[in-house]
C-alpha cells in the first residue's frame, strides 16, 4: 500500500521571506537617509544619546513611534513582524533608536495596565513624538537581579516620597518620564515588595550625571532625593510591579543585534575586498562563518516574533534571538579585527582606518549588547527554564 | 505581511503517519540490532512500501511533494538514526527522475538499493555511502553519470565510526551505462544528498539534546539535579539555540531550494554548516553530561555521538561546507 497523502498542499506553505517586510525595512532606512541624511545621522551616533528629538518627530509624522499599538490608542496596528521590520529599518538606516524603543513598549504596558489619566496624558505625547520614557529598573547594586531594586518609595497621603539610585538610565536626560521600579514594601520577599511607577523627571529632586560608555554611548546615573509624585503616577497595583515588569519584559522581546552583524559583514566584506584579502582562505572562511551567524540571527529573530504574531507559547525563543547575535557579535568582531592586523585598531575617521572603522567600533559596542535588556545569563536561565524544562537556578 | 514559519498540513500529516512507522521499525532496539552495519532490511522493505521515496519524486504519487515534506522525512531519519538508505536513496531517486532513468520505479520500490560515490572517478577506492547494499552506484566519469550495476556485497562493508553500511569501492575501471551526460545533474545530486543529511543531522541533533536535558532533570549530584548547575543548564541553552537554528536553517533552505531561489546553493551551505557543527556539539555534550555512563555502549547517547560526526564525514566534513559557502558568497 502506498501512503496516500489525501491533503492539498496549495496555499498552504512555511514562507521564510515576504516582499512586503522588506519593501517596509528599505523605505525606513531610506526615510532616514533622505531626510535625515548621512552627516546627520553619523552627528547623532557620535552624540551617543540613542535618541534624537527632530528625527523622533519626524518619525512621528509618519504615525510610526505609535505604529505597533492598535488604532483605538492612536497607532497602526502594525503586526509583530511590521514592528520587526520598523526597527530593523531603522538599525539599517543608522538611527540608534534607544528611546523610541523604550517609549513605545512602555506606551504598550500603559495601554494595558495604565489609568484613564496616564492614557490621557501620556499616549499622545508619545505618539506624537514630544515625549520619551527611558528605563529605571537596574541600580548600582542590582541589574540581573532587578528585583531587589532597593530604591524606596513611601506614601505620604496621596504623594510618594522617593530616594534612591538608578544606574544606567540611558536618555533619561532627554526623556519626560521614566519607568521606575521602587521598593513600597522592605519587609515582604523581594519581589512582592515592587511598584511600577512613572516619574516626571523634572520634578524636584532628581539629578542626572552623565555616565559615558567605551561605545560613544551616553547613559545616566539618576538620583531621587525626596522625589515626590502624586499616586496618579503609579502604574498598576500597589506591589505589584512584579507584574507590570513581567509585562514589559514580555513585550520588550525580539531583541536582536542582526543589524550590528550585518554592519560588521560589509565592512568586513570591503577591507576584504580592497586588500585583496578576499583571496585568503581564512578570511573566506570568517566571513562565511559571519554570513552564517547573520542568516541564522535572522531566523532566530523571526522564530520569535513569529510565535508572537501567531500566539504561539515563547518557550525561550524570545530570548534565544538576543543571547545568539549578541554573543557571535563579540566573537565575530574579535575575529574580524584579528584578521585586520595593525591598522584594525584605528578609529573611523583616523587615516588608514580599515573598513571605515566600524569593526573597531562594534568591537567597542559588542560587550555591551550581551548585557543591558538582559544579560546572556539570564536569558540563558530563561531557556534552560522554558524551554528545556530544567530547574530553576537563581533565586 | 508575514512570515509563516507553521509545518505546512502535508509535511504534518507525513510527520504524524511515518514518525509512529520510524517509532516502530526504526525502535533503539532496532537500531541496536541493525549494528555494526546499520542496516534493517525489513525496516528498508516497509518503509518504500509505505511509499517514503515516493513522497520524494513529484509525480510519481498522486500528489506532487518535494523538499519539504522530504527533508521532514529525512529528519526522522535522523531523530531514529534509522538504520536504512533514505538519505542517499532520496537524492538518487531525484536524479533518476530528472534524468527519466527506467530504473527510478524499482528504486521507489525499494527493489533496487542505488547509491553513488560522492568523488570523480579516477583516484582510486573510495568511500561509498550505502555501498555495501547497494546494487547500484551512480559515478561521475568524465562529466558524465553512469550507472555501475554490480551484486550487493556486504564483505565490501568498512567498519567505521557511524556503523553506516558504507563500503570501500574502486570503480574507475568499472563499466556503466549513461544517465546523464552533464555534470549540472551531479551538483545537483551532491547538493540534494547534502541537504537530506542536514536535515537528518538537525533532528539527530535535536533528539540528543532531549537525551540531555532528560538527564539534567533527572541525574542528581550535591543534592540537586545537575540542571540546577549554570554550568550545565547554560551550556544546554546554547545547545538548543544552536539546534533550533538548524532546524530552522535548514527549512529555509529546503524551502528556497524548492522555489529555485536564487540563494538557494548558498543558504544550502550554510544549512549543511549548521547542521554539521550542531549535531557534533550537541551530541558529544549529552555524552559528557552522562558521565561515565555517556561513553559505555549500553547507553544510547554514543549512538548519536558517532553518527553526528560520521554522517558530516559521509557529506565530505564541515570546512569544505565552509569553503564552499565562500565561494558562493564571494565568488
Amino acid at each position: 500500500m502506498v501512503f496516500a497523502i489525501s491533503m492539498a498542499a496549495a496555499g498552504d506553505s512555511v514562507d521564510f521571506d515576504d516582499d512586503e517586510l522588506n519593501a517596509f525595512s528599505d523605505e525606513v532606512a531610506q526615510f532616514l537617509q533622505e531626510f535625515v541624511g548621512e552627516a546627520e545621522l553619523r552627528r547623532i551616533h557620535l552624540q551617543g544619546d540613542g535618541h534624537d528629538a527632530e528625527v523622533h518627530r519626524l518619525l512621528a509624522q509618519q504615525g510610526w513611534i505609535a505604529g505597533p499599538w492598535p488604532t483605538a490608542h492612536g497607532g497602526l496596528g502594525w503586526s509583530p513582524f511590521q514592528a520587526m521590520a520598523f526597527r530593523l529599518g531603522l538599525r539599517r538606516g543608522g538611527y540608534p533608536a534607544i528611546l523610541l524603543a523604550t517609549s513605545t513598549f512602555v506606551g504598550h504596558v500603559i495601554q494595558q495596565l495604565g489609568s484613564d489619566f496616564h492614557k490621557a496624558e501620556v499616549l499622545p505625547a508619545l505618539a506624537s513624538g514630544e515625549a520619551v520614557i527611558c528605563l529605571g529598573y537596574t541600580e548600582p547594586d542590582s541589574g540581573s537581579d532587578v528585583m531587589a531594586a532597593r530604591t524606596k518609595a513611601v506614601l505620604q497621603g496621596d504623594e510618594w516620597v522617593i530616594d534612591g539610585t538608578k544606574m544606567f538610565t540611558t536618555g533619561a536626560h532627554l526623556a519626560r518620564y521614566t519607568f521606575l521600579l521602587a521598593r513600597t514594601d522592605p519587609d515582604v520577599a523581594k519581589h512582592k515588595g515592587l511598584t511600577m511607577f512613572l516619574v516626571p523627571l523634572d520634578t524636584p529632586g532628581i539629578t542626572i550625571n552623565p555616565v559615558r560608555t567605551i561605545s560613544d554611548e551616553r547613559s545616566n546615573a539618576v538620583f531621587y532625593d525626596g522625589v515626590r509624585v502624586h499616586d496618579r503616577w503609579r502604574i498598576g497595583d500597589l506591589h505589584g510591579g512584579v507584574h507590570v515588569l513581567a509585562l514589559a519584559l514580555q513585550i520588550e522581546q525580539g531583541t536582536s543585534f542582526l543589524t550590528d552583524l550585518e554592519c560588521l559583514y560589509s565592512a568586513s566584506l570591503a577591507w576584504a575586498r580592497a586588500s585583496a584579502k578576499v583571496e585568503d582562505p581564512v578570511v573566506r572562511g570568517a566571513i562565511a562563518e559571519l554570513a552564517l551567524d547573520i542568516e541564522l540571527s535572522k531566523l532566530l529573530l523571526e522564530q520569535g516574533v513569529w510565535r508572537r504574531a501567531a500566539g504561539v507559547p515563547d518557550e525561550g525563543r524570545g530570548p534565544m534571538s538576543k543571547l545568539f547575535s549578541s554573543e557571535r557579535l563579540i566573537e565575530h568582531t574579535g575575529v574580524m579585527l584579528d584578521l585586520m592586523g595593525e591598522a584594525g585598531c584605528l578609529i573611523s575617521g583616523t587615516h588608514g582606518a580599515v573598513g571605515s572603522g566600524e569593526a573597531e567600533r562594534l568591537y567597542r559596542f559588542a560587550p555591551g549588547t550581551t548585557i543591558y535588556g538582559g544579560t546572556s545569563e539570564i536569558l540563558r536561565s530563561r531557556i534552560a527554564e522554558t524551554g528545556l524544562g530544567l530547574a530553576r537556578s537563581r533565586g | 505581511m508575514t512570515i509563516e514559519l507553521r509545518p505546512t498540513e502535508l509535511q504534518a500529516e507525513i510527520l504524524g503517519t511515518f514518525g509512529s512507522i520510524f517509532a516502530k521499525e526504526a525502535s533503539i532496539e532496532r537500531v541496536r540490532a541493525a549494528e555494526p552495519m546499520g542496516h534493517d532490511a525489513s525496516a528498508w522493505r516497509r518503509l518504500c512500501a509505505l511509499g517514503c521515496l515516493e513522497v520524494a519524486v513529484p509525480g510519481a504519487a498522486e500528489s506532487a511533494s518535494s523538499l519539504p515534506e522530504t527533508t521532514a522525512l529525512a529528519g526522522l531519519v535522523g531523530r531514529h538514526v534509522a538504520p536504512v538508505p533514505f538519505l542517499e536513496s532520496v537524492a538518487v531517486a531525484r536524479l533518476l527522475a530528472a534524468a527519466q532513468h527506467p530504473a527510478l520505479p524499482d528504486v521507489l520500490r525499494g527493489e533496487r538499493v542505488i547509491t553513488f560515490a560522492p568523488r570523480t572517478l579516477g583516484s582510486g577506492p573510495q568511500v561509498v555511502p550505502a555501498g555495501a547494499v547497494a546494487d547500484g552506484v551512480l559515478v561521475i566519469r568524465d562529466g558524465a553519470v553512469l550507472l555501475v550495476t554490480r551484486t550487493p556485497d556486504r564483505a565490501a562493508w568498512a567498519a567505521n565510526l557511524g556503523s553506516s553500511p558504507v563500503a570501500v569501492l574502486d570503480l574507475d575501471s568499472e563499466r556503466g551505462d549513461v544517465v546523464a551526460a552533464d555534470g549540472e545533474i551531479w551538483r545537483r545530486l551532491l547538493q540534494d544528498w547534502r541537504l537530506h543529511l542536514a536535515a537528518a543531522l538537525a533532528e539527530l541533533a535535536s533528539r540528543a539534546l532531549e537525551i540531555g536535558a532528560e538527564q539534567a532533570r533527572s541525574r542528581k549530584q550535591f543534592g540537586a539535579p545537575i540542571g540546577a548547575y549554570q554550568a550545565v543548564s547554560h551550556r544546554l541553552a546554547d545547545l538548543a539555540t544552536m539546534v533550533d537554528a538548524a532546524r530552522l536553517m535548514v527549512a529555509k533552505a529546503a524551502w528556497a531550494r524548492e522555489l529555485g531561489r536564487g540563494d538557494a546553493p548558498v543558504l544550502g551551505e550554510m544549512a549543511w554548516v549548521q547542521a554539521t557543527r550542531t549535531s557534533e556539539d550537541a551530541s558529544s555534550a549529552t555524552v559528557h553530561f552522562l558521565g561515565g555512563y555517556g561513553i559505555t555502549e549500553e547507553y544510547d547517547a554514543q549512538l548519536y555521538f558517532r553518527r553526528a560526526k560520521a554522517w558530516a564525514l559521509l557529506g565530505g566534513g564541515r570546512r569544505a561546507g565552509i569553503d564552499r559557502l565562500a565561494v558562493g558568497l564571494l565568488g
